[in-house]
């Protein structure tokens, strides 16, 4: 599903560097990305996602080698295809929860929206237990409801890649497992392939593949 | 575009006191320059309306302003008199006609003109309901006075006496309303007319009293001959003049010699009109006589000058509005950056960005220039105002 080959990647002014050889993650799986900070896990998801390109190598996500993409076109593929999770939920706060959820089709004009959208968002979110939340504003919810919105954001179009950073990052444990659960269960419920980074070492059962960014082995 | 244009929208709404304070204040910033234009061109233009429909004053001598504000607008009370005798000469010059103005006094805030039936037909004034004066003690009241003091025909209105410790002066006298003004859009409209006498009565050169010969009480009587009774300050003055004390009401003195303010002389032609203003100038009359659109134009040119600064200003203000503006701007975009990365990380384009905040400023300037619209709108209601309280 996603194929990374010879990729290296460096910020401007900075001595970091991001060498991968050659990375896979398989349709369907599962794949938690772990280590300390500074190892270049957070850049790591904005190269798949095509929101930076690297200055080496090839990104392949499906069919498509998003590293040749144009600008306009990496952003077409990702809202069509990936799925955005964010530590700190990145929810706009004068949007209410329904606009928040249908925000890819107001900022991208490639995908367009129908009533069918609406009925999506509505079970989604119904599926995720915010149903009842639709005319709220994110600072009328709690911190899992808000990331169940994220969530419901991220799966609306049906993506066949979810990159999720830190999502229980600013969750207490109680919520951590029960987005964690939800997670898991819209990924295979939707057939995508999931990638993580997080530092909860105890979120980490359920993942089918974990990935130390320290050295780029699989434990 | 559709889909900016509803987040703009969104988020003008969830923030709406800091839209409705930006609003405003653009609104104002806009309004002020053309409200202030609207205001001069129209005073301007109702102005010397006025006073191109008014051929010729006379006056006593002094400031011509004064002479034309008095005249026209009714206000400035405090300039010189002149003598009715000088109505009688000018008509007997076979110039014109002259009309009387007596404009000294004030009904509770609103001037009392004293005039003749002459004056209605030349200001073209039609009577909305009752008639027009016939008595002496009856008045004809504006629009604006009928409906600023709620008053109607059949009712009466008291002069403000000048001085309320003074009791050897002006006593105030209870006048009876006859007639509602239709509304002409100019100082008439704020005025209560009366004819000279009840004038001169307010002004305690005419009265009315006992009738002193049929006085028994000897303590109201100062002196008495066969020529002459002097009665004291305890003899009963009369406050309202009706139909059963009408014949105790009289004047002493010469009927020439009373005092106008001023006269309004409609000269039959252009040459009768220069004829007269040439035997003012060559010192045959003593008055002075003015064409009133020189001065009100002389006048305008002053708040002209005076709008240049205010002009200068508002230049001024707007740029400095334009800055905070840009300010408000750039700092709302620095606030709203991770929003915008948001955005961003999930699919939008930069030129997506631009379009929602480009949205957000067009509406906040069409609410902005609504508002503007509004207020200039209802700078129309305030004209008469504005050149009561600013100009004259």
């Amino acid at each position: 599903m996603v194929e990374l080959e010879g990729l290296f990647f460096q910020y401007p002014d900075s001595q970091f560097q991001l060498n991968i050889d050659e990375l896979d993650f398989a349709r369907g799986s599962k794949t938690a990305l772990i280590g300390t900070s500074g190892y270049g896990k957070t850049t790591f998801l904005n190269i798949v996602a095509g929101i930076i390109t690297p200055q080496k190598g090839t990104v392949k996500v499906g069919d498509e080698i998003i590293s040749a993409l144009g600008d306009a076109e990496r952003r077409n593929f990702r809202i069509r295809h990936i799925g955005f999770i964010f530590q700190d939920f990145k929810l706009i706060p004068y949007l209410n929860v329904m606009d928040n959820i249908l925000l890819p089709y107001r900022i991208n004009s490639s995908i367009r929206m129908n009533d069918s959208t609406w009925q999506s968002a509505l079970s989604i979110a119904e599926e995720l237990g915010i149903g009842n939340k639709m005319k709220k504003y994110p600072d009328k919810l709690s911190q899992g409801e808000r990331q169940r919105v994220a969530i419901c954001r991220a799966l609306l179009n049906r993506p066949s890649l979810i990159l999720a950073d830190e999502p229980t990052g600013n969750l207490d444990p109680e919520n951590k497992q029960r987005i964690m659960d939800i997670l898991f269960d819209s990924v295979e419920k939707f057939e995508s392939t999931l990638i993580t980074v997080t530092h909860d070492h105890d979120m980490l059962e359920g993942f089918e593949t974990i990935i130390d960014f320290k050295n780029f082995q699989a434990l | 575009m559709k889909q900016s244009f509803y987040l703009a929208i969104k988020y003008l709404m969830f923030y709406k006191f800091r839209t409705m304070v930006l609003t405003l204040s653009i609104g104002l910033i806009l309004f002020l320059p053309l409200g202030l234009e609207r205001l001069i061109s129209e005073s301007q233009s109702q102005m010397l309306a006025r006073s191109d429909a008014t051929p010729l004053l006379i006056g006593a001598k002094g400031s011509s302003t004064d002479l034309v504000i008095n005249t026209l607008y009714f206000e400035k009370n405090k300039i010189e008199f002149i003598h009715l005798g000088l109505l009688d000469t000018l008509n007997n010059m076979d110039l014109g006609y002259a009309i009387p103005i007596l404009s000294a006094f004030k009904a509770r805030g609103f001037p009392i003109v004293g005039t003749d039936l002459d004056y209605f037909s030349f200001r073209n004034l039609s009577i909305a309901s009752g008639r027009n004066l016939q008595l002496v003690g009856e008045c004809v009241i504006g629009s604006e006075v009928a409906e600023q003091l709620d008053l109607s025909v059949g009712e009466h209105l008291v002069s403000s006496p000048e001085n309320f410790i003074d009791l050897a002066g002006v006593y105030p006298l209870k006048m009876h309303i006859v007639g509602v003004l239709n509304p002409s859009n100019s100082p008439d409209d704020y005025a209560v007319f009366t004819d000279l006498k009840t004038n001169w009565i307010i002004m305690g050169l005419g009265h009315g009293h006992q009738d002193l010969q049929a006085l028994n009480d000897p303590s109201l009587i100062l002196k008495k001959d066969s020529a002459q009774i002097t009665a004291s300050a305890k003899v009963f003055m009369y406050n309202e003049i009706n139909t059963k004390n009408m014949d105790d009401f009289h004047f002493h003195g010469r009927m020439s010699d009373y005092p106008i303010s001023s006269v309004l002389f409609v000269p039959k032609d252009v040459k009768s009109g220069i004829i007269l203003r040439g035997r003012f100038e060559s010192k045959e009359l003593k008055e002075q006589i003015v064409v009133p659109t020189v001065v009100v134009e002389n006048l305008l040119q002053t708040i002209f000058r005076i709008k240049k600064i205010f002009d200068m200003v508002f230049v001024l203000i707007g740029i400095a509005t334009f800055i905070i503006v840009f300010l408000i701007v750039i700092l709302t975009l620095k606030l709203r950056k991770d929003e915008l990365f948001t955005m961003f990380t999930i699919g939008s384009s930069k030129y997506k960005t631009v379009e929602i905040v480009g949205f957000e400023l067009i509406i906040t300037l069409f609410l902005s220039s609504s508002i503007a619209l509004v207020f200039y709108g209802l700078t129309g209601f305030y004209i008469e105002t504005f050149i009561r309280n600013f100009i004259i």
